[in-house]
């Protein structure tokens, strides 16, 4: 087995639903003004990588993307046992889709060098579950999703074993790596507290930006011109007025339940 | 003619076809040509709603490599040039779009659940930040159209009169597959009432006769929950109960079976598209917040209405 593994986690930090501001505008998320949380699967995710550090000696690297002052954030995590960050900041990079948002990362991932790569599946705001797969096939490396364990006593010099999710169905897979695991916020992995000691403990040399002066994307390639789909418009899911209908037990009442249902799609 | 693709899910081909209804909105009826994407498994049950269906044969053990299956798609799509790609939001449909996606280098939206197509332009419609916000996306590249869709939105309901060809692949695969199954567990039945669609939930009004609720449940593809009432009876157990004390639930249809519904009940109610409830009194307070209410027995409800709906399956899809 090499010397040691390096193992990269993507993180991202993401507004507490009950309080992000939305650009109605420019349709993007603030996020300079938003309550931000470690986005839950990813907490899973390090935590995870963190587990396997601890099995095999790996050293582990978080990569986010997002505004300065994701920072203080990323300093935590080092506080819990991460070896380093890199925070991918430029506001050229704002509003990027899932696609460029992929690339940017992929290409953060291959100056920082990698063997194994955990990501959260889902994140809270977005929701897509692209990014890890996206990243992934840019690498040009396997991807599993919904992973809630990875068996680091099965870890060898070429594979991984995972298990996963599937469909209400548990798969034990095992995988070549270089890979990326998406852990899924349903798996039991949690991160470690920081330790009393280090509580203050001053990690910001641990700490790198990147900006796109290092990445070096065209104009074109990042943000909301880089980005190959495009939010028109959005609108606050509506609730219509309910307009109670009273129908007796009988072959008419459930004729009109059963229209009802034919008609939302619900049968 | 335009040419569209849809990924049969390999845990649910049948289900997967109903998403024929995505392209009839985009170009209406006949305005393409329909292809299907299947990794194994038995096609009958879609024959005739496709004019192709392209079955690869993969070697065992290669199921869940998404990339392998991923680089099939993109070598039909290399000699076909199809305008739109659909593909279920399914456990396996959300890895293979991302990936399919960057191997096409196009954008892709999550997750649809409405589609429009107007002036040549697909709008594709989006749950975000946690369902609060629904968010209209455009793709820019004018040549495709990828997405991935919820099963549960879209309901396929034209007859099957097309002359399906079938066309079969058998891809050379050599070496050890670089993703394998080691073992596959039995389909466990460790739902979570938070993921249900559709929720049938029993109250007070049921009680004892609460197993009754399966009955419905089975043919709607439902979860069964419970008001708290019957779980401090002992009757359910508490992970299903819905409410402040229990859990917060948001399907797209909940069928209150005899509840009566308490603040703390209606507490757990959040999102909740439509409510139909069934009561033997009119005035329950869940009955105002139904867009139906039946009044009368929920038991009696429950077989007339799983008779019905299982009678009407039978003449369809």
């Amino acid at each position: 087995m090499k010397e040691s593994l390096k193992l990269v986690c993507l993180v991202k930090m993401v507004p507490d639903m009950e309080h992000f501001t939305y650009d109605y505008e420019k349709n993007i998320l603030v996020r300079e003004h938003a309550k931000s949380v470690l986005n839950p699967a990813d907490a899973c995710a390090l935590a995870a990588a963190l587990k396997l550090k601890k099995s095999c000696g790996a050293e582990v690297a978080v990569i986010s993307m997002g505004p300065g002052s994701v920072s203080k954030y990323l300093e935590d995590l080092i506080r819990r046992g991460a070896d380093e960050a890199v925070l991918i900041t430029d506001s050229m990079y704002r509003g990027s889709d899932t696609y460029a948002t992929a690339r940017i990362l992929a290409r953060t991932i291959e100056r920082c060098g990698y063997d194994i790569i955990f990501a959260g599946t889902h994140s809270m705001d977005g929701d897509t579950a692209h990014i890890p797969c996206q990243t992934a096939e840019l690498l040009g490396v396997n991807v599993m999703s919904n992973v809630r364990k990875v068996r680091e006593d099965k870890l060898s010099d070429t594979h991984i074993q995972v298990e996963v999710a599937a469909d209400g169905q548990n798969v034990e897979l095992e995988m070549r790596w270089p890979a990326v695991l998406a852990v899924s916020s349903e798996s039991k992995y949690k991160l470690p507290f920081v330790r009393y000691e280090d509580l203050n403990k001053d990690v910001s040399d641990h700490i790198t930006v990147i900006t796109n002066s290092e990445l070096e994307f065209r104009e074109d390639e990042a943000g909301l011109s880089g980005s190959k789909t495009k939010v028109i418009k959005t609108y606050p899911k509506k609730y219509a007025a309910r307009q109670k209908v009273i129908v007796g037990n009988d072959d008419d009442g459930i004729e009109y339940v059963y229209q009802f249902l034919k008609e939302k799609g619900y049968v | 003619m335009r040419k569209a693709l849809i990924y049969l899910d390999s845990q649910d081909r049948k289900q997967s076809a109903q998403l024929l209804e995505v392209i009839r909105r985009i170009y209406g009826d006949g305005g393409a040509k329909t292809y299907a994407a299947a990794f194994g498994g038995n096609l009958e049950a879609i024959k005739g709603f496709f004019d192709e269906v392209h079955q690869f044969q993969m070697p065992d053990g290669c199921a869940y490599d998404m990339r392998l299956k991923a680089s099939y798609i993109k070598q039909l799509h290399d000699k076909e040039s199809f305008s739109c790609i659909v593909i279920p939001a399914t456990f396996e449909g959300r890895m293979m779009a991302p990936i399919l996606a960057v191997k096409l280098q196009t954008g892709l939206v999550a997750d649809v659940t409405e589609v429009t197509g107007e002036d040549g332009s697909v709008r594709m419609v989006r749950p975000a930040f946690d369902g609060k916000l629904m968010a209209v996306i455009e793709n820019e590249d004018s040549d495709i159209v990828m997405m991935s869709a919820r099963l549960s939105a879209f309901q396929y309901k034209q007859a099957r009169i097309r002359d399906t060809k079938i066309v079969y692949h058998t891809p050379d695969i050599e070496g050890e597959p670089p993703i394998k199954v080691i073992a596959e567990g039995r389909k466990q039945s460790t739902e979570d009432i938070r993921d249900a669609e559709i929720l049938v939930s029993g109250g007070g009004g049921v009680m004892e006769r609460f197993p009754s609720l399966h009955q419905l449940a089975e043919p709607l593809h439902a979860m069964v929950a419970s008001s708290r009432r019957l779980v401090d009876s002992g009757i359910t157990p508490r992970s299903i109960q819905v409410g402040q004390s229990g859990k917060t639930v948001s399907p797209r249809l909940y069928i209150a079976l005899g509840i009566y519904g308490s603040l703390q009940h209606i507490e757990g109610l959040d999102h909740v598209e439509d409510i139909i409830s069934v009561n033997i009194n009119r005035n329950a307070p869940i009955c105002s917040l139904s867009s139906i209410v039946v009044e009368g027995d929920a038991i009696e409800f429950i077989e007339k209405l799983s008779t019905k709906i299982k009678k009407e399956k039978e003449k369809q899809l």
